[in-house]
């Protein structure tokens, strides 16, 4: 039977796909080599661990500290900015590579690895164990080695990284970011008591404040002078008490930000603003070893101030500072102006040395084979060979040098040394040199065994098809073809906005042939013309992509200043999808107190969304008073237990739906079903799903009413009405293809705890909830006929069709442009989304989800 | 309990209409060309003068493209309006379209002038052919006069001057406001509001280039702004139609520069787009007036009739066999 065939064809197909995804990620992500275990200092010789300046350390991370915001002269950090000017602070910028998401970065700063995008991964995972760093080194780990205590204040990411490191620790979740000042305060609060203890080696604070007036109001907002201000004032405090207490007398403090923000706020990629954070070093010692510099600086390029350090370089300058060894996987190198603390310059030379020795084992594990075999070889010429014979190479030189002298300090070997570091780590961090192209083109191959699975079906859909036919297999190679141009891959939503709006006028143009009912005269164009002028509303509500995010949309000049506005369209959209529902649930049993049961679920979904609101965006709250009593009702419940009681009721709703629609008893069953089902699906949707955006869930059910109210649409027009809405939806709600914009404020919504599996689900359903909305909402489209001769299966066949291009095309211009300027920062991130996109939307919603529930019209 | 009734599961609002939707047919004729040959050269040569100017005002558009748009509106009228008063017949000269029955593709497509000598012969198009919304047909004797002198096929020039007047005042109202708002649907910007102006200019362009010929051939008949809106128009030897779609599908491929990043000052809105308005306006003109394919074809959308019974009503896909072989046994 072929369409049962062409059923298993798909299955099949997406299961090759996420192979043939899973084995190109392998390839295509960096490998990094990983040592297990704590660095020791070399046994057997007797080296006395020189006496180190410090003795223990206060890590005051603050959450997107850009460079700018301590050096810049509209800084609010006016004191740190005369600890600079005294000499007693020395500032660099720190350089921090992609992802720039917290995470990723306190990894980078605690191990001085260089986290690759699988960690990006992990960090919408959190909890997962494999992400800790609990048996990685790091200087936190040595520092405990070596007898220290840890206390930690602040971001409970530490927590998760560190599990069971820190003997006295409080934890501050970063879940809403309206929250300016109780994750602060929460941090500040410890600060007088642990400055009075002398039993701590490190206390690390991580400050979330800052990152959220940036999320909220971007860089410049008004709170931000005030928090700059606030922060500096901790910084006095602590140098106050460096001062005056003896056992804060070799006390080091680090200022920090894990990464910066964008012009936004956002932070994710790597616009120049993300990358640069402020670095500095502060403590009253340095004021003897170091001049003063200039503090603030007026202009600059690119938020660079003073020397630029990788943040990696953290780890081997705390491990020269404080007396310990270079933790096994860091690829940072001391900081120059740091060593100068030594007086002594055989202390530097075997500072440095350490810090060689250790960066060669590393190489060592990243490149096995070179290692073996040239470290016999002679004849070394730096400039024609591949990275691991440079590293070698350089390294050789070292080790003659170091024999030659018996490791006595020369400026050449100095110099070797040096260049062997900074070679060596630019080498490791950057990664493009380790594709495994083999795995790529194994995966490629996957994906095209799968594309060709798809096929049969597809072109036989394709000859029926007509001019849908041949619209279809366009917007496929379109959009193939812009897979390989970066600027389409930012402005992705371009593509989908374009060719939806022409289909839609195409649409029009069928509508204007055809009469609505044999009788009248009346042309069908009038709906599709009010769907296409809806949908102008849709894609400027938000404007999407990178290149303009943060221009002026309709949220920002219609809405934002008339909340007003907002929250009557939010209360007709619950109100409409009420309705719907207590009329047919009054159909189920013919009695009408069965139309309170939605009208309850669909309050208490309202309740939570104005908690949550509250909770998330309280300025679209204030401006709208009438919801005061509501707000102090609802704020007496916790946001956990609200949800639950929303997903509990539309969890009973559905079944109450499946019960009395009876959608597998016949194929007018079921396209019955499907509305009710709708309305279901859309409150869930809409529970998850900012608030800004509901609006939007009104409009796409005027467009779906309209396209329902038109002619009956062929199974061909369906498959391009639902990639095209799914995909331009997608864009239409925020989303984009940088990591920036991942919305996670839903994703705990009703979960307590960590669950990975919940969070996982409720980040996707929360990112993709509009595609989701779209895919069931065209199966309404569909006529009775459709459903029941299994018509509708090429609507299956076309989205997986679809898939199978989108992910080659993505897999292909990533092996392409390997050596693109912007892999790492464009392409990278939109092969995770194109694995969220075939792996989510296409596997599990559009041929699982949907092939499940059509499927039952087919007897 | 047991299970519902069919009447229980009605959808709360009305899904879809109650009887399937009837295919129409177009009614439209595709617009002759007048038989002179001046008719023939002037329209060769006023695609290759209109492109040559815009592409002479280039620079300027780049530069200020509201000022430049504005006074180009001068140029496009005037060159638009010559054209249809030196190559086209005005609306109501002609046989534009039946009112109802079938068009018979075939020998609509041979020749236009056939068109005419049908009309004078009073054949089968002419019979049916005027309907109260359209001004009647030309008498026969101004269109056999037309052909032997000199003035053309479309009557005097005063008789030509006044529609053609009369049609660009029509072009520069009526479409302008729909076509902006299409444009801004399709992605012109709405923020900053400075550009707006932009956008209705460009709308008046795309207006003069794709709808003022229109109006003076097919005026305000309503059957045939039906077969517009539907995209039905059939192409033409004079190249009105081709030059009508090839403006609207060049303006939409127009927009594909301007998302690259490669910052450029024409990258600006709305300059891709008109040239894009321009050329695909030319290269419809090209294939239809010069090389003259296609013509008497209309867009094919693969619009079929509706299998009866698709709507709601039926319940089985038994019955719904049986209709349609009965339909195609008729």
């Amino acid at each position: 039977m072929p369409i049962r065939y062409g059923k298993a064809a798909i299955g099949l197909a997406h299961l090759l796909l996420v192979l043939s995804l899973v084995i190109f990620a392998k390839g295509f992500f960096p490998h990094k080599a990983f040592l297990p275990g704590l660095a020791t200092w070399p046994q057997g010789l007797d080296i006395v661990p020189r006496s180190a300046p410090f003795d223990r350390v206060i890590f005051m991370v603050v959450d997107a500290l850009r460079s700018d915001f301590v050096y810049g002269n509209a800084s609010s950090f006016a004191f740190t900015q005369g600890l600079i000017r005294s000499g007693a602070a020395l500032p660099f910028t720190g350089h921090a590579s992609a992802p720039t998401i917290t995470m990723p970065r306190v990894k980078a700063i605690t191990t001085g690895s260089v986290p690759s995008f699988v960690d990006l991964v992990l960090n919408f995972a959190e909890s997962d164990t494999t992400s800790t760093l609990k048996d990685q080194d790091s200087w936190l780990a040595q520092l405990r080695a070596k007898g220290g205590k840890l206390v930690m204040y602040g971001d409970d990411t530490w927590l998760r990284l560190f599990p069971d490191f820190f003997d006295r620790a409080d934890g501050t979740t970063s879940f809403f970011v309206s929250d300016f000042t109780e994750v602060d305060n929460n941090v500040t609060r410890h600060i007088p008591f642990e400055l009075a203890q002398d039993d701590w080696s490190a206390m690390t604070m991580h400050f979330l404040g800052l990152d959220h007036i940036g999320h909220k109001t971007g860089p410049r907002g008004p709170n931000m002078p005030g928090k700059q201000a606030e922060m500096d004032g901790i910084v006095r405090q602590i140098y106050t008490a460096m001062e005056n207490s003896h056992h804060l007398q070799s006390c080091l403090l680090v200022l920090l930000g894990d990464h910066g923000m964008n012009e936004g706020g956002n932070h994710g990629a790597s616009s120049p603003g993300e990358v640069s954070t402020a670095l500095t070093f502060i403590s009253p010692k340095l004021k003897s070893a170091f001049e003063g510099q200039t503090s603030p600086i007026d202009s600059t390029v690119d938020y660079k101030y003073y020397d630029v350090v990788q943040q990696s370089d953290i780890v081997p300058t705390l491990a020269a500072l404080l007396g310990f060894p270079v933790p096994q996987n860091n690829l940072g190198i001391i900081i120059p102006r740091l060593l100068e603390l030594w007086t002594v310059q055989q202390d530097q030379y075997d500072l440095l040395f350490e810090n060689a020795e250790q960066i060669y084992r590393i190489s060592q594990a990243t490149f096995p084979s070179n290692f073996a075999a040239q470290m016999v070889d002679q004849g070394c010429s730096a400039t024609t060979q591949d990275d691991a014979e440079i590293i070698v190479c350089l390294w050789r030189q070292v080790l003659e040098d170091y024999e030659a002298g018996h490791g006595a300090y020369s400026s050449s070997s100095m110099a070797h040394l040096r260049s062997f570091l900074s070679k060596a780590q630019t080498l490791l961090s950057g990664t493009a040199s380790n594709y495994d192209l083999r795995s790529m083109q194994v995966g490629i191959g996957l994906g095209v065994l799968a594309l060709t699975l798809c096929l049969p079906s597809f072109t036989q859909g394709l000859r029926a098809g007509g001019f849908e036919g041949v619209a279809l297999v366009s917007i496929m190679a379109l959009y193939a073809i812009t897979m390989f141009a970066s600027s389409y891959v930012e402005e992705e939503h371009q593509f989908w906005y374009w060719a939806l709006g022409a289909y839609l006028i195409i649409l029009y143009f069928k509508g204007g042939r055809y009469a609505i009912s044999p009788e009248s005269a009346v042309t069908g164009s009038t709906q599709p013309a009010l769907a296409y002028m809806l949908f102008g509303l849709v894609r400027r509500w938000r404007q999407t992509g990178q290149k303009y995010a943060g221009d002026p949309d309709i949220l920002s000049e219609v809405v934002t200043p008339n909340p007003s506005l907002l929250w009557v369209l939010v209360v007709l959209t619950y109100a409409l999808l009420s309705t719907n529902l207590s009329r047919r649930a009054v159909t189920w049993t013919g009695a009408r107190q069965m139309g309170l049961l939605p009208a309850l679920v669909s309050t208490s979904a309202f309740l939570f969304k104005i908690a949550f609101t509250a909770a998330d965006a309280p300025e679209l709250l204030q401006a709208f008073p009438i919801f005061g009593p509501l707000v102090s009702f609802v704020s007496r419940y916790p946001l956990v237990n609200l949800a639950r009681v929303v997903f509990l009721g539309l969890a009973h709703l559905l079944a109450c739906a499946v019960y009395y629609e009876k959608p597998w008893k016949s194929a007018r069953q079921l396209q019955s079903f499907l509305t009710a089902f709708q309305d279901v699906l859309s409150i869930f949707l809409i529970t998850q799903s900012r608030t800004v955006y509901i609006p939007l869930y009104l409009f796409f059910n005027l467009q779906l009413y309209l396209l329902r109210r038109g002619r009956r649409y062929s199974v061909g027009e369906l498959g391009i009405l639902a990639l095209l809405f799914q995909y331009a939806s997608f864009f239409a709600m925020g989303g984009t293809n940088s990591i920036a914009t991942i919305d996670l404020s839903n994703a705990y919504n009703g979960v307590s705890g960590y669950n990975v599996v919940a969070v996982g689900i409720l980040t996707f359903v929360s990112n993709w909830a509009a595609p989701i909305w779209w895919a069931f909402a065209v199966c309404q489209l569909f006529s009775v006929v459709d459903l029941s001769n299994g018509g509708y299966s090429f609507l299956l066949t076309a989205l997986a069709t679809f898939s199978c291009v989108h992910a080659l095309a993505v897999m292909v211009a990533c092996t392409f442009l390997r050596e693109h300027l912007f892999i790492w920062t464009v392409f990278s991130p939109k092969y995770l989304y194109t694995a969220a996109w075939v792996v989510g939307q296409h596997t599990i919603i559009n041929t699982m989800g949907l092939g499940m529930l059509l499927w039952q019209g087919d007897r | 309990m047991s299970s519902p009734s069919i009447t229980h599961l009605l959808p709360p609002t009305p899904v879809q209409p109650a009887a399937s939707a009837r295919l129409l047919t177009p009614t439209t004729q595709p617009i002759p060309l007048l038989p002179s040959h001046l008719a023939k050269r002037y329209s060769y040569f006023h695609t290759l003068l209109v492109v040559i100017y815009y592409y002479f005002r280039a620079s300027a558009l780049v530069a200020d493209p509201y000022t430049a748009m504005f006074l180009d509106l001068g140029f496009v009228s005037l060159a638009q309006g010559v054209f249809c008063a030196v190559c086209l017949p005005s609306a109501g000269s002609w046989v534009s379209g039946t009112a109802g029955g079938k068009i018979n593709e075939s020998t609509g497509a041979v020749a236009p002038l056939k068109t005419f000598k049908g009309a004078k012969t009073g054949g089968n198009l002419s019979g049916s052919g005027s309907s109260s919304l359209r001004k009647k047909i030309a008498p026969p004797s101004a269109v056999k006069g037309g052909s032997t002198k000199g003035e053309g096929a479309g009557g005097s020039w005063k008789g030509r001057v006044t529609p053609a007047l009369f049609s660009l005042i029509l072009t520069l109202t009526l479409p302008p406001l729909p076509l902006t708002l299409i444009a801004l649907v399709l992605g012109a910007p709405l923020y900053p509001t400075s550009l707006l102006p932009c956008t209705l200019l460009l709308a008046t362009h795309v207006a003069l280039l794709g709808f003022l010929p229109i109006f003076y051939t097919h005026g305000v008949s309503s059957s045939a702004w039906r077969d517009v809106a539907a995209a039905w128009l059939p192409f033409d030897e004079s190249g009105v139609w081709a030059g009508t779609v090839g403006a609207l599908v060049g303006g939409w491929i127009g927009a594909v520069p301007m998302a690259l990043d490669w910052d450029r000052e024409w990258q600006k809105w709305p300059c891709t787009v008109l040239w894009g308005v321009v050329l695909g306006w030319a290269v419809g003109r090209l294939v239809t007036n010069v090389a003259r394919l296609g013509i008497g074809r209309r867009i094919n959308l693969s619009e079929k009739e509706e299998e009866p019974g698709a709507g709601t009503e039926v319940l089985a896909a038994g019955p719904v066999k049986t209709l349609s072989e009965t339909k195609k046994s008729k």
